[in-house]
């Protein structure tokens, strides 16, 4: 792939960007007195704003280079991903478990899990968010930096070092609320980003049941052709996504990860706890329409599709 | 052995009943979440998701 040169109007975007979500992390600074400020942002956000970090903590790097190139391999099933692998875990999170995380007035899911049974139980859940999220982390980066090569061509390095040190030092000054409008902001960007690519898509392919027509083997269905059950010799099966990744993985993921929850633990009251995952639900139903459609023409598409 | 592990879980349950009882008062909770209005979206997220599920099958 051939590198975009930046003009000087891009890199005005850049250094805006990065000098935006520093002034945040520094007019935050004075506000983060205590410990229920700087990780809780002291229970005091709306619920749109906690729903939309919910659902942005949840997007990145890691989701516009791996759910697009899933649903060029998979087409339309990626959507399940997005459906059936997120929105019954959603909703029994804000529904049952959220009332339950925030009124015990608990910072964290390991000091939940204290509270409600013991030390080592904290400890393992812990050490074992931890090794996720080293691992999560490094391929979000990983991610980052190979999409900043790839149309920038800047060095591998210099990527993950930059991203790693503004990161770093807006979440030291501004906590988690920093943390939180940084989120709002870059999932306005990602939209922003992918909304026009969406559009030129649709428009030059004459709609969304054209470039749905072009894919083979009935992979621009989400349901079609599935076997019931088929454990063997087969990708994906219906009672698998039912119950492998809607019940097993949709939950385990989506009521534990405290990288979720810890947003919806700054909503200001438990109606606002609850409704956090209802708004990521709602983003999330229609959250495909901006990474499965492109996959979709990924190698397959007539020429012309794109610009 | 038996007996032993009847204990055990008696004292568990027991102590995860006063936790709830502690950190998570029921009633209060629905009162104060109205959870019949987010019961309500969540019906509609959940038909909305039914319909285009069946929209892109």
């Amino acid at each position: 792939m051939s590198t975009t040169h930046l003009n000087i109007i891009d890199y005005a975007v850049l250094l805006g960007y990065f000098a935006l979500i520093l002034l945040i992390g520094l007019r935050l600074r004075r506000r983060m007195v205590s410990s229920s400020e700087y990780f809780q942002s002291g229970r005091s956000l709306p619920a749109l704003i906690t729903g939309i970090a919910f659902i942005a903590a949840n997007c990145g790097a890691l989701e516009i280079m791996g759910v697009v190139s899933m649903s060029a391999k998979y087409g339309a099933r990626a959507n399940q991903f997005y459906w059936l692998g997120a929105i019954p875990a959603i909703l029994f999170l804000g529904l049952f478990m959220m009332p339950i995380y925030y009124m015990s007035k608990v910072r964290s899911v390991p000091e939940f899990l204290k509270l409600r049974y013991n030390e080592a139980t904290r400890a393992l859940n812990a050490v074992c968010f931890a090794v996720l999220m080293i691992l999560t982390s490094g391929i979000s980066l990983y991610a980052m930096a190979i999409i900043m090569r790839s149309f920038l061509g800047w060095q591998f390095g210099t990527s993950v070092v930059l991203a790693a040190v503004f990161v770093f030092f807006y979440v030291a000054l501004g906590g988690l609320t920093a943390t939180i409008y940084n989120e709002v902001l870059q999932f306005a960007l990602i939209v922003a980003g992918l909304g026009p690519l969406i559009w030129i898509l649709v428009r030059n392919a004459h709609g969304i049941a054209n470039l749905r027509s072009h894919l083979p083997n009935d992979l621009g269905h989400t349901w079609k052709g599935l076997p019931l059950v088929q454990p063997f010799g087969s990708q994906m099966d219906v009672f698998g996504l039912v119950f492998g990744l809607g019940m097993v993985l949709g939950c385990g993921y989506w009521c534990t990860d405290f990288l979720l929850i810890q947003r919806a633990l700054a909503a200001r009251s438990v109606r606002d706890a609850s409704q956090t995952p209802l708004v990521a639900a709602v983003i999330k139903l229609f959250f495909p329409a901006l990474v499965v459609l492109p996959g979709h023409s990924t190698g397959r598409s007539p020429v012309g599709w794109y610009v | 052995m038996i007996v032993t592990c009847g204990v055990s879980a008696f004292t568990q349950a027991k102590q995860a009943a006063e936790l709830e009882g502690v950190v998570y008062s029921r009633s209060k909770a629905k009162s104060s979440t109205a959870l019949s209005g987010l019961w309500a979206i969540a019906v509609v997220i959940v038909l909305v998701c039914i319909a285009l599920n069946i929209w892109w099958r």
